[in-house]
């Protein structure tokens, strides 16, 4: 039977898997670190897993057996369980989800449990929200640089085009109005109808969240072109100081002219509990017809009732939840520090940000050239030599090269010292590249321009921002 | 399944397929729910409310489960170890537990008496058989291409071929001169037509056991549909998600058995459906599986797959039940046996009342004959009738018309989701309303 009696989805390359991404992950899978078993194996740096607060969890559903109908306190509700398909869900799930979306937002907005549609993970979700939403051939604005599998969540079966409103090193990776004007218009000249703009926020891979007025130039420019807004908000359990975070929730309060029916959000429980294998996906909209038919679609992707059930107990327990939220919090920011000081040690820094389960490292400096190819040359090597499975920056279609996503949270402390160690030594081993880069400085005078606090700035072990005079392109150009 | 019946009015801003009616949710199939919904009987606190007798769930073997459950709660929870569970909430591979997808093939060879060998590597998950014919349809047909299925079929497959998918239906007609059996000519007749509407047919989609007959497809029939599928050069997708409801075990012939026969030969063009929501009487675990003996369209699936997985939690608790192959024989023996009962009290009590069935030997339903009764043989007449028995007789059953049945009068009867005792209350209403009916007509 031959190729052409599989359809054109089948056939294409749109399950993406063909993308540089995934040979990272084919690195690992043939040599997978161990501590024991494989010491030498490639560690994997390229899985955004949030795996440090099981304990948390495991706790709370050792003390309470009966949410789960697995346990003698819990099987009376087996068949109940079992026999329950409404695409509406458990009540008590969507409730118990609802509260847990409010309280990871410091319970600053009130989520509707009627708005709340299951979906197979947030994969399915923006699946079915791009089914809802556009037309085949259609597109999304999606600014860069953005989770990789997008480009197969929302296009793969649905037709639907991505077009990217490039941010750049420049603004801090910032979504800026002239950028998202830029795109609309690139769009249009190209003929392709913009139908609504994807941003995920806190943002994968940046690790950074948007601030109010961000925030409200977007909600703005969708009013005045009259498409949607999606909101990929899987990271908001994330951040650091969880007052600082600002939801697209708590934006359209703000803005009293937006049509609410062009507002929609992505959640799920992968990132913010750690809960990948569960698939448990929402789809929230503030526009009810959306609400409708994603609650149709969800047909093909529900969330199993026996988890439904765990959960709906779980995120009912307020007290569990406030401590789990922010004790996650702690443990993760306090892993981010452990990486981010450790790499300013040896001069390696990264897009300052408070959220995430990964960081955005600048190895710029380490590229031949200021190119992709280059980018993919060292990629290699970092796969190859320092094995670690970091993610290339091209394959979240950023605009500059040089950038890697580093994932923190999927791994022990122990697993954290040897990658640090392994970069540490890395750079140390190549150090004639440091040393160049500094005698240029010497040699050139250059280090007269910089004020002695800037140069301690270098010196000294912390945290590199961009506005770093080595990060800056200024400086290089002059060498 | 409750459901909402809302009219979607034409939003400036959504897709053409969300303000399409293709979900089919406006059909009279969900009219019924609607009914029960709003008066659901109850033995003792409403006891003259609407019987649901239109949802096809398995409630008669749950005991078996839940004693199983109860002797085997260790292996079915995580265990005391933090790893354990860990390990199960991360896991999201999308090839599915190992010891699951073992699991499942292990069953599905059960239920078909050791007849056919099923291979766990080509076990897809998929979260429920809905997201399997979609999923399926996706990959082996273009939009505005055709599956071709015999009616009458299970309503949901409107939803669930075409929705999202853009591919249609072309019906093969069956009709109950023979039983409704598809015939050679039949499946002729149905390509020709599309030909003629210029609709590529793709493949061909069958309920074996049939869905809303209640009946296995015969291994000729079977023989034949390959035969054809393989002239024509299209796609056979076989929904066997009643196998494990065959009344008799050896009544019913899998495609996978037809397969194994052949050695295999034409195999790639076939594909089969499986899901533990009847046969267990699972529906909220959503556990559903694609089995293709194409390895492009394995691989594929597996990763559409992504878009509905099903719960590592769920693989975890089936994977222990289903490897138990003592439990396992057991069930599926008693289960087999009580739903055969069932169907015996139905058939003979509706015959006690005047009705006559299918002869079925499957499922959890029996195909209903009440075109005796109708006052002209018109959907309309069908249509009359349905209504008074939901408003009047107060049962929830399934119009033929709602699963493309060409002649008007047929309904589907679910027996499986009651007691008996609530099985005697609704056929002793309809005796009385045949009756009634008898001295108007």
């Amino acid at each position: 039977m031959d190729h052409n009696l599989l359809s054109k989805i089948a056939t294409n390359n749109g399950h993406g898997e063909n993308s540089p991404y995934f040979d990272g992950w084919k690195a690992f899978d043939a040599n997978p670190f161990h501590p024991q078993h494989n010491p030498d194996g490639v560690i994997q740096m390229g899985l955004a897993e949030n795996q440090l607060s099981f304990d948390l969890i495991q706790k709370w559903i050792e003390s309470n057996p009966s949410a789960s109908i697995c346990t003698p306190q819990g099987a009376f509700a087996f068949k109940e369980t079992a026999i329950f398909q409404d695409y509406h869900g458990l009540p008590e799930f969507r409730t118990a989800v609802a509260n847990f979306m409010n309280r990871v937002r410091g319970n600053r907005v009130k989520f509707d449990p009627d708005r709340i549609v299951m979906s197979g993970g947030a994969t399915g979700a923006h699946e079915t929200l791009a089914f809802c939403l556009a037309n085949p051939g259609e597109a999304f604005l999606v600014p860069t640089p953005y989770y990789p599998a997008f480009d197969r969540d929302l296009r793969w079966r649905t037709g639907v085009e991505l077009f990217p409103v490039v941010c750049e090193s420049a603004d801090n990776f910032k979504v800026t109005r002239e950028a998202l004007e830029t795109a609309y218009k690139k769009a249009k000249l190209a003929n392709v109808k913009v139908k609504g703009m994807l941003i995920t926020n806190p943002s994968n891979p940046l690790g950074t969240f948007l601030d109010r007025d961000t925030l409200k130039d977007i909600v703005n420019f969708v009013n005045d072109k009259s498409i949607h807004l999606v909101c990929d908000e899987i990271y908001a359990g994330t951040v650091t100081n969880g007052d600082e975070f600002v939801s697209i929730a708590e934006v359209i309060e703000e803005v009293p002219k937006c049509n609410l029916d062009l507002i929609h959000l992505v959640y799920s429980l992968s990132k913010d509990m750690g809960f990948p294998g569960f698939r448990v996906g929402v789809v929230y909209s503030y526009n009810d017809n959306v609400v409708n038919i994603a609650r149709k679609m969800s047909s093909f992707g529900l969330v199993s009732t026996q988890t439904q059930h765990l959960l709906a107990s779980m995120l009912s327990d307020d007290k569990f939840v406030e401590n789990f939220i922010s004790e996650s919090r702690i443990r993760l920011a306090h892993r981010h520090d452990m990486f981010t000081r450790g790499l300013a040690q040896v001069g390696i820094g990264s897009l300052e940000s408070k959220a995430g389960l990964f960081f955005w490292m600048d190895l710029r400096r380490f590229l031949k050239e200021p190119t992709f190819e280059s980018e993919m040359t060292f990629w290699r090597v970092i796969i190859n030599e320092i094995k670690l499975n970091v993610s290339p920056g091209q394959s979240f279609h950023c605009s500059e090269p040089g950038w890697f996503r580093v994932c923190f949270a999927n791994m022990d402390d122990e697993t954290t010292l040897v990658a640090l160690w392994r970069i540490k030594t890395f750079v140390r081993k190549n150090r004639n590249l440091e040393i160049k880069t500094r005698k240029q400085y010497w040699q050139n005078g250059q280090h007269l321009r910089l004020s002695s606090r800037r140069l301690d700035d270098i010196l000294t072990p912390h945290r590199m921002s961009p506005h770093s005079p080595l990060a800056s392109p200024m400086v290089r150009a002059q060498n | 399944m409750a459901i909402e019946i809302v009219q979607v009015q034409p939003s400036v801003g959504l897709s053409k397929m969300a303000v399409s009616q293709t979900h089919g949710e406006g059909s009279p199939y969900f009219a019924g729910w609607k009914a029960y919904d709003e008066n659901p009987y109850h033995e003792t606190n409403n006891p003259s409310g609407v019987i649901q007798m239109g949802l096809a769930e398995n409630q008669v073997s749950f005991d078996m489960l839940e004693e199983y459950l109860e002797t085997n709660l260790e292996s079915t929870n995580w265990g005391q170890k933090v790893s354990g569970f860990r390990e199960n909430a991360l896991f999201q591979d999308y090839h599915g537990l190992l010891s699951f997808r073992k699991a499942m093939a292990s069953f599905m060879e059960q239920v078909r008496g050791g007849k056919a060998k099923f291979n766990p590597d080509r076990v897809v998950l998929t979260a429920g058989a809905t997201a399997a014919n979609e999923l399926l349809t996706f990959i082996l047909a273009d939009p505005g291409d055709a599956l071709l299925v015999p009616t009458p079929y299970y309503p949901g497959f409107d939803r669930d071929l075409r929705w999202r998918t853009g591919v249609q239906i072309v019906p093969i007609h069956c009709d109950s001169s023979n039983g409704f059996q598809i015939t050679p000519e039949a499946l002729e007749a149905a390509y020709d037509h599309a030909t003629k509407m210029n609709i590529k047919v793709r493949g061909v989609l069958i309920t074996n056991p049939s869905n809303p007959l209640g009946a296995t497809v015969q291994r000729k029939v079977l023989e034949e549909i390959l035969e054809f599928a393989t002239r024509k050069n299209i796609h056979l997708v076989s929904d066997e998600i009643y196998s494990g409801s065959a009344f008799c075990a050896d009544e019913f012939v899998s495609i996978a058995e037809v397969l194994e026969s052949r050695n295999y030969k034409d195999s790639e063009r076939c594909h089969i459906v499986y899901s533990l929501s009847k046969d267990l009487g699972l529906p909220g675990f959503r556990v559903g599986t694609v089995y293709s003996y194409n390895d492009q369209v394995v691989t594929t699936a597996r990763r559409m797959s992504s878009f509905t997985l099903i719960s590592s939690q769920t693989q975890f608790l089936l994977a222990a039940m289903l490897s138990d192959t003592d439990f396992t024989q057991k069930y599926i023996k008693i289960n087999r046996e009580r739903l055969k009962k069932r169907y015996e009290m139905i058939v003979n009590g509706l015959k006690k009342a005047g009705i006559e069935c299918l002869k079925g030997n499957a499922g959890l339903f029996c195909w209903m004959n009440l075109s005796p009764y109708l006052e002209e043989p018109t959907i309309k007449s069908e249509l009359a009738i349905w209504n008074t028995i939901m408003h009047e007789v107060r049962l929830n059953i399934s119009p033929g018309s709602s699963c493309h049945c060409s002649e008007p009068g047929w309904f589907r009867v679910c027996f499986a989701n009651m007691s008996e005792e609530t099985l005697e209350v609704a056929l002793s209403r309809i005796h009385a309303f045949i009756k009634e009916r008898k001295q108007v007509l």
